[in-house]
Order: C-alpha cells, then structure tokens, then sequence
C-alpha cells in the first residue's frame, strides 16, 4: 500500500473513532422506568377469636396533613353483642418491621354491626412515606 | 490493498462489539451510561387505604374482594399487584392503572373467596412501572 492510501484509511479510522468515542459518552437514555424506593405497603387487618371478642376490622384509611399522617379511620364489625369498650390501635411500621408511630382510640360500642374507630393522632409524626406496613388492632377492654 | 482493509475491518468490529458488550454490563446502572445524564425518577407507592369485602357477618365468613386506594409520588402506568392473605391462604389480584400523586381506587375480587380467619388478613399492594 503507498503511504498516500495509508495515511487516508488511518485518517477515516480515526474519525470513525473519534465519532464513537464521542457518542459513547454523549450518549443519553431518552426514557427510563422510575426506581422503586418504596414499592409498596401492607396493611395487616386485624380478626379477633376470643369467645367474648370476635369482632374483625374490615377497612383502615389513612389521614394525610401533607405526607404525615395525621389520623385514622377505622371500621370493624361489632360481633360480639352487648355494650362494652373497645380500643382501636393503629400501628405503623418501617421496612424492618418496627413500630415507628402508634395511634389509638377506645370508646363504648353498643349491639352488633359495622363500627367506626377515629384516630385523630399519632405519635410521633412520621411520614406516609417512611410507613411499610399498617397494622390494625381492636381489642375489647373493660373500660377506657 | 485487502491485506490492509482486513485488519482495520476487523479491529472496527471488535472495537464495536467491545463496546456493545461495556453498554450492557452498565445497563443497570443508569449513571454510567457515558455523560450524557437522563434523570431517574424515584417514586414511593401510598396506599391511604384498605377497606375488604365479605360474604357474611357469620364468624366463618369468607373475603371476596376489597378495594384499596393508591397514589404514587411518579406519575406514569403501573403494574399493581394486590395480595390478600389470611392463615388459611393467599390469593393475588393484578392489574395495570395510571397512578399518579392523587389517590386512585382500586377495585378488585378474590376468585375463589378467601377465608377471613384469625388472627386476621394482610393485604399488600405492590407498583411497578407497567
């Protein structure tokens, strides 16, 4: 090969290279999925077997003050007649498991049927956002 | 003139496949896909609640269905997948919805009915961009 043909294909390879090199790092991805940090939450929905409470929690809803949560709604079916006291407890729990913020509220409920539980609170604050799992508790008590 | 082309071919087409093969061992990881950066979006999924249907008021009753309410902080087209579990077993139901940070209602039954047994049922709602 003479040095003129040489130098011409040495001188195409490097524009080719040049070209790749710099889309290699000129490269950008138009659209990517989002990346999960939390993917999800569990709410764990409490039943109780206990001859004098049977009463089970059929829904819970959360209450935001931006993305703190701020209170609860819970409703449970009273099964168990007569009139008597029951504590509700909404516990939030992080990835690990732990309970990071409690709300309760305990009040007489009378006969049988569906029952709502307000939590107005919880402590401490956290955010709906640190929360992985949501567990409800109703327990029969003697009093509040 | 072939005895000069060959190798510079040849180079050209390791030196592509070389970089073919960089791009996807670096797939996963976004960051390092040369300068040029897109932006990831990092989303949280909030299910503000859960609320279950049941056949009964009977002790024995079974979980047909429910509904739960969902938001994600990333708007976009997720794969929601809702799992019901109680000591007596598991059932899933999944579905593809727009979730966005305004909360949507999911509907959804459970085929067969699940046995809503003590000491109570987990429901789980899981998001995954569709």
């Amino acid at each position: 090969m003479r040095g003129g043909m040489r130098r011409a294909l040495l001188t195409i390879f490097s524009v080719m290279l040049a070209s790749l090199t710099a889309y290699s790092v000129g490269i950008t991805i138009a659209t990517v999925d989002p990346v999960a940090v939390k993917p999800g939450m569990s709410y764990v929905l409490g039943k109780n077997a206990l001859p004098s409470d049977r009463n089970e929690v059929r829904s819970v809803s959360l209450t935001l003050s931006g993305t703190t949560v701020s209170g609860a709604t819970v409703v449970f079916y009273k099964r168990t007649p007569g009139t008597y006291s029951v504590r509700t407890t909404v516990s939030l729990l992080d990835a690990g498991g732990s309970t990071i913020s409690l709300g309760t509220v305990c009040g007489g409920y009378v006969g049988t049927g569906l029952r709502t539980a307000t939590i107005t609170g919880f402590s401490p604050p956290v955010s709906v956002d640190e929360v992985y799992t949501v567990r409800v508790s109703i327990a029969r008590v003697a009093s509040c | 003139m072939m005895r000069y082309l060959l190798p510079l071919l040849l180079a050209l087409l390791a030196a592509s496949a070389a970089y073919a093969a960089a791009l996807g061992l670096t797939s996963g990881v976004i960051d390092q896909l040369g300068r040029g950066e897109a932006p990831v979006s990092r989303y949280h999924v909030r299910v503000l609640s859960a609320s279950i249907t049941v056949n009964n008021n009977a002790f024995n009753n079974q979980i047909t269905g429910g509904s739960v309410t969902v938001a994600s902080t990333v708007p976009g087209t997720y794969a929601v997948t809702i799992t019901v579990s109680t000591s007596s077993g598991t059932r899933t139901y999944t579905t593809t919805v727009g979730l966005s940070p305004t909360p949507t209602t999911i509907t959804f039954t459970l085929s067969p009915a699940l046995p809503y047994t003590a000491p109570g049922a987990t429901v789980s709602v899981r998001a995954e961009p569709a």
